[in-house]
């Protein structure tokens, strides 16, 4: 607890640094993060068109699947803005590059991790937060429970995308690998939970937690199942411990890439 | 090698070459693949998953689940198997690598293609037979009507060169852009939507299915996608008319786009 608080106002620091770096490239910025609106948009369009022909998949309709991915949009949007580090995390190790974050007086994860900030994370964002405003499913009530499914969402992101990278400290150069792990997190939690059963459920609530991202909150705004709440509160502080305890133990096999650099 | 050997080798060897190496290389890079074949089969797990559970309530639908499931192997195959060369290129831009491309005696452009067409020869058997395979193993049987697959094999292979080209020319446009992810993103969804990659336009509004007929998308995807359960040979010579028409648009727009590319990294020296 006594380097919680520290760590919590240094992260916010970086944040705002990041910002600066980020907006310091104005029309890039505003490129990246209204493309990918675009995207997120167009990507989500299949659903209308689906369910112009389809009523429904076990109960699910197009409401549902807004709110479904509006929590995994803002969350990953909330992720790659945040700590948008995450996915550069396995180069870094396998190059010998995390040097320049072990020799500063703070928490290496935490300045790992938030050293970049990713300009489309602003896009996710806003078309995450557009498509749950429209779902017709959210309301005045319901607000705390999204902001306490996204934040919880966007920490399984960043652990799990931690973990990931983190196996670079044992495998080496492992990046791709670690980004396609992420690419499947993402497919899987932007389609309807109740289409899968048996040992896929399973490894949705296990080794790819998209359950615990969009699906589990889904059932908790839209339906208003409390124990769900629990569930997701326990499950994201398992995923956060557990990124910490990989990253450290990791971090004992760490060889330098004996370089010479600066970090500014 | 002496100047009066080096002057008899064929233009085209040169091209063959590095295609062979970038195959060589593919091969080696066994993650790569096997994540690729690992994608296509998470794919086609969540679809089946999708159709078996819409079908299984009743709701109308014109075809069976092996059908949709071997619709979107096709479909998926087009985009997985193809290389990612944009990204090399917008690196090779950004880095500046790209400048001691240039005085070799090889095209950058034609370099390009030849390597992705050597990783495509390897990557597309790979991942279209892991797709197959786990298509038949989610489903159980092949589609209503298989010998559209045997039209499909080649038609697929072909579409792959189509993306694989156009995938060059929105690299080479990292000289003006810099960051080419968002356009990536942009390009890639359009052809979710416009091409039916995930869902076959049978299912689309009459508007929409109109629209998405005159894009590249409709040609290379649902295109070779509808062979699967469509085994026309005319359908079949239809969708190699259109792919044909829209390599020869991309190869034309990528040369343009080369050329003026090269200017530019003349006029700023590369």
């Amino acid at each position: 607890m006594n380097t919680f608080v520290p760590s919590l106002k240094y992260l916010g620091a970086l944040f705002v640094t990041n910002l600066k770096a980020t907006l310091a490239l104005r029309v890039a910025f505003w490129l990246q993060a209204g493309l990918m609106v675009v995207n997120n948009l167009v990507f989500f369009t299949i659903w209308p068109i689906f369910f112009n022909r389809y009523d429904s998949v076990n109960g699910w309709k197009l409401g549902h699947m807004a709110v479904l991915y509006g929590v995994s949009c803002t969350a990953f949007g909330v992720w790659v803005v945040v700590a948008g580090g995450v996915r550069d995390m396995a180069q870094l190790i396998s190059d010998g590059d995390l040097d320049t974050y072990l020799t500063l007086p703070k928490n290496p994860l935490v300045r790992t991790v938030a050293s970049r900030m990713q300009g489309s994370g602003w896009g996710d964002l806003i078309t995450g937060i557009g498509l749950l405003s429209f779902s017709g499913v959210i309301g005045a009530w319901e607000v705390p429970l999204v902001i306490l499914c996204v934040a919880c969402a966007s920490l399984i992101y960043t652990s799990t995308g931690i973990i990931a990278q983190s196996v670079a400290f044992w495998a080496g150069p492992i990046g791709s690998l670690a980004r396609q792990f992420t690419e499947f997190l993402i497919s899987f939690s932007v389609y309807p939970g109740s289409m899968f059963s048996g040992v896929v459920k399973v490894i949705l609530f296990t080794i790819v937690p998209a359950g615990f991202i969009s699906h589990l909150p889904l059932e908790l705004i839209a339906n208003k199942r409390w124990e769900m709440g629990a569930a997701l509160v326990g499950a994201t502080t398992v995923y956060c411990l557990l990124a910490i305890w990989v990253f450290s133990a990791g971090l004992r096999r760490y060889e330098s890439g004996n370089r010479f650099g600066v970090q500014a | 090698m002496n100047p009066t050997t080096a002057q008899r080798v064929h233009p085209l060897a040169k091209y063959a070459a590095l295609g062979a190496i970038a195959a060589r290389q593919t091969l080696v890079d066994r993650a790569v693949l096997l994540g690729r074949a690992v994608f296509i089969g998470l794919f086609l797990l969540i679809f089946s998953q999708l159709w078996k559970t819409v079908l299984s309530m009743g709701q109308r639908g014109e075809h069976s689940v092996a059908d949709l499931v071997w619709y979107l192997l096709i479909t998926e195959t087009v985009l997985i198997a193809t290389p990612y060369l944009h990204l090399d290129i917008e690196k090779d831009i950004r880095n500046g690598d790209v400048a001691n491309h240039l005085p070799r005696p090889v095209s950058y452009l034609w370099s390009q293609v030849s390597q992705g067409i050597g990783q495509l020869v390897v990557r597309f058997p790979a991942v279209a037979l892991c797709g197959a395979l786990m298509a038949w193993g989610l489903t159980g049987e092949l589609p209503s009507n298989p010998a559209g697959l045997l039209y499909a094999l080649p038609l697929t292979f072909l579409a792959c060169c189509a993306v694989l080209i156009s995938n060059i020319t929105i690299g080479l446009l990292a000289v003006w852009i810099v960051d080419i992810n968002p356009l990536v993103f942009v390009w890639q969804k359009l052809s979710f939507i416009l091409g039916g990659l995930i869902f076959p336009m049978d299912i689309y509004p009459d508007w929409l299915r109109a629209v998405s007929e005159w894009t590249p998308f409709y040609a290379y995807l649902y295109g070779v996608g509808r062979l699967a359960y469509t085994p026309d040979p005319m359908v079949a010579l239809g969708s190699a008319g259109m792919l044909l028409f829209w390599c020869a648009v991309f190869v034309w727009i990528a040369l343009w786009v080369y050329r003026k590319a090269l200017r530019v990294m003349t006029i700023s020296g590369g």
